[in-house]
């Protein structure tokens, strides 16, 4: 790899695309388009004056940048407009008051909202959509704006690496290189904590300790069973569905406790108020609504089917790369179909035959009608075109500090001064991550090749500082300010978002102060063999 | 014009410029090609820069 002569000077010089990233966004408030554009031109000017780059260099880098951005794009792409077809047929309202009716207790209710069917929705979509659906129904069961909102933001955190069809999660795995049936299972491992913590976080604001002790219960019993689900999903090498199908399995255990446990159920109205606001929702059923994620989940089991493997399990795209070495003696490996998109695991492809699927479905029984597919395509680029700018951006931003080797001295620095306490501190980088880019994803192409170089400079494994990354990227959600904005807005704060994020960050800080001492437990005392 | 119009033409510049930026750096490996589509990408993420 060449070595480079780490000094102050130097690691600052590494550090300015990153600072230039923090200053714009949360000093100047600019997006992450036009953030990510302005850190690339800093990494490039970096990587050719500091690095011993050239042009070259800073074009390869930028190409393989887009591949990945096309990777990751491609799932944001296909998911967000699969929901959008859905939202425009009234789906994820009827989805959502039908499970808030499965109990009567509000606190139950908050759980089954805020808890499962928040992350439910992280799992098939993202990008804020958990928040803006999931906080207004906390509201029409009684819930004050404020709370909704924390509650939410609290709620999905724990399912978004694992969520929008594992594009976190895919993005850290391509990034680090670590083995998909390693990196997978340990990631669900360490998220089996934040699960239940997030639980008791959303319990902590609808009622403070008694509602914690209250729910301790259904919240272990849930959290249990969504934290075995996912790792369960992870390992089986289906992690595109390991946030979407736990979290529902958790609505069903909430229904069954609030059933069945006394100690929890106290006699409420059930809704106070709302309707279902789709043009078709007053006709479509539950199983209809759900329709595109049954073919979703329904597909993403087909291809694990050993026959369907065998078949069509080597259908991908990718591309090669050529190795390079900088000036200063930096070695590029070569790459062979980087950023592979597969048929059966990558989950773009299995979108878009779910989202074909449905449209048939929905021809065929009458619940189409003219105009939905150009509605959902109009919002979807309307949603996805930032975003897109800012991941191309970024990502690219982070393939020239990588392929320049300032990643790996930037690692070096923080191994150094850091030392074994570094495990503690590595989740509190993925949050920072998501809170400059409101992004789990853009976190760990940032960071993820950071936290494993330092790992590996330590000497311990990288694997679960990996995983704690994301961990941190993803609880991050609950402060990112993307996100906090959405949940002021839609529960109707507009001008008070500095009120929700006021009592959103002691939960995000407790939580992911939690994951560091289990990351540092993990790395050096539970699991230290592990690489 | 528009920022969303701004960010819509960078984002159709970055990813029309992909095809040609790999032509350069890895098929043909033509320094001149790789900068000039290194130029375009530029003005791409500049135009995002200005939005």
């Amino acid at each position: 790899m060449g070595t480079m002569e780490l000094t102050l000077g130097r690691w600052l010089l590494t550090f300015l695309p990153i600072a230039v990233l923090l200053v714009t966004i949360v000093g100047l408030k600019w997006g992450a388009p036009k953030a990510g554009a302005a850190a690339w031109f800093v990494a490039l000017a970096v990587a050719i004056i500091g690095f011993g780059g050239d042009a070259f260099l800073v074009a390869l880098a930028s190409a393989k940048g887009l591949s990945l951005s096309i990777f990751v794009l491609s799932i944001i792409w296909s998911s967000v407009f699969l929901y959008n077809v859905a939202e425009q047929l009234g789906a994820p309202r009827v989805i959502g008051e039908t499970l808030a009716r499965l109990v009567a207790d509000p606190l139950l209710q908050a759980l089954v909202i805020a808890w499962c069917f928040s992350s439910f929705l992280q799992g098939i979509t993202g990008f804020g959509v958990p928040v803006a659906v999931a906080a207004p129904l906390l509201i029409i069961v009684g819930v004050p704006p404020v709370q909704a909102a924390v509650m939410t933001l609290i709620g999905h955190s724990w399912a978004v690496t694992f969520g929008s069809v594992g594009s976190s999660y895919y993005t850290l795995q391509l990034v680090t290189r670590l083995a998909p049936e390693q990196l997978a299972p340990w990631m669900a491992f360490s998220f089996a904590l934040p699960i239940i913590t997030c639980g008791f976080g959303v319990a902590h604001v609808q009622g403070g300790v008694p509602a914690m002790r209250r729910a301790a219960l259904p919240v272990l019993l849930a959290g249990s069973v969504m934290a075995v689900l996912m790792w369960l999903f992870a390992y089986l090498g289906a992690p595109q569905i390991a946030s979407t199908l736990p979290s529902l399995v958790g609505c069903l255990v909430l229904w069954l406790v609030g059933r069945s446990a006394p100690a929890v159920r106290r006699v409420e109205p059930p809704i106070a108020g709302g309707s279902m606001d789709g043009p078709l929702a007053g006709k479509l059923g539950f199983n209809a609504a759900f329709l595109p994620y049954y073919a979703l989940i329904g597909l993403t089991v087909a291809g694990q089917v050993p026959a369907v493997k065998a078949a069509l399990g080597n259908v991908a795209w990718g591309l090669d790369y050529p190795a390079y070495q900088t000036s200063l003696g930096y070695q590029v490996l070569a790459e062979n179909l980087y950023a592979k998109i597969s048929l059966l695991s990558h989950p773009a492809p299995i979108i878009v035959a779910a989202a074909l699927l449905s449209f048939a479905y929905y021809r065929l029984a009458g619940f189409w009608r003219p105009g939905v597919g150009r509605a959902a395509a109009r919002l979807t680029v309307k949603q996805c075109v930032p975003t897109s700018v800012g991941i191309a951006a970024t990502v690219m931003m982070a393939l020239i500090m990588n392929d320049a080797g300032m990643t790996t001295l930037l690692a070096h620095g923080i191994a150094n001064a850091t030392g074994p306490l570094f495990p503690l501190l590595s989740p509190f980088i993925g949050v920072l991550g998501c809170f400059m880019t409101g992004s789990n994803t853009t976190s760990n192409v940032m960071f993820g090749a950071l936290q494993y170089e330092t790992a590996r400079g330590l000497g311990v494994s990288t694997v679960l500082i990996s995983a704690a990354q994301s961990v941190g990227g993803s609880l991050g959600s609950i402060v990112a300010p993307a996100k906090v904005l959405i949940g002021a807005v839609v529960v109707g704060l507009t001008g008070r978002e500095g009120e929700v994020m006021g009592r959103a960050i002691p939960y995000c800080l407790v939580l992911v102060l939690l994951v560091g001492i289990q990351t540092w437990l993990f790395v050096y005392v539970l699991f230290r063999e592990l690489t | 014009m528009k920022k969303t119009t701004k960010l819509t033409v960078a984002c159709a510049i970055i990813f029309a410029d992909f095809p040609l930026l790999y032509h350069g750096t890895v098929i043909s490996r033509d320094p001149a090609v790789a900068v000039a589509t290194l130029v375009v990408l530029a003005m791409g993420v500049g135009l995002a820069l200005a939005s």
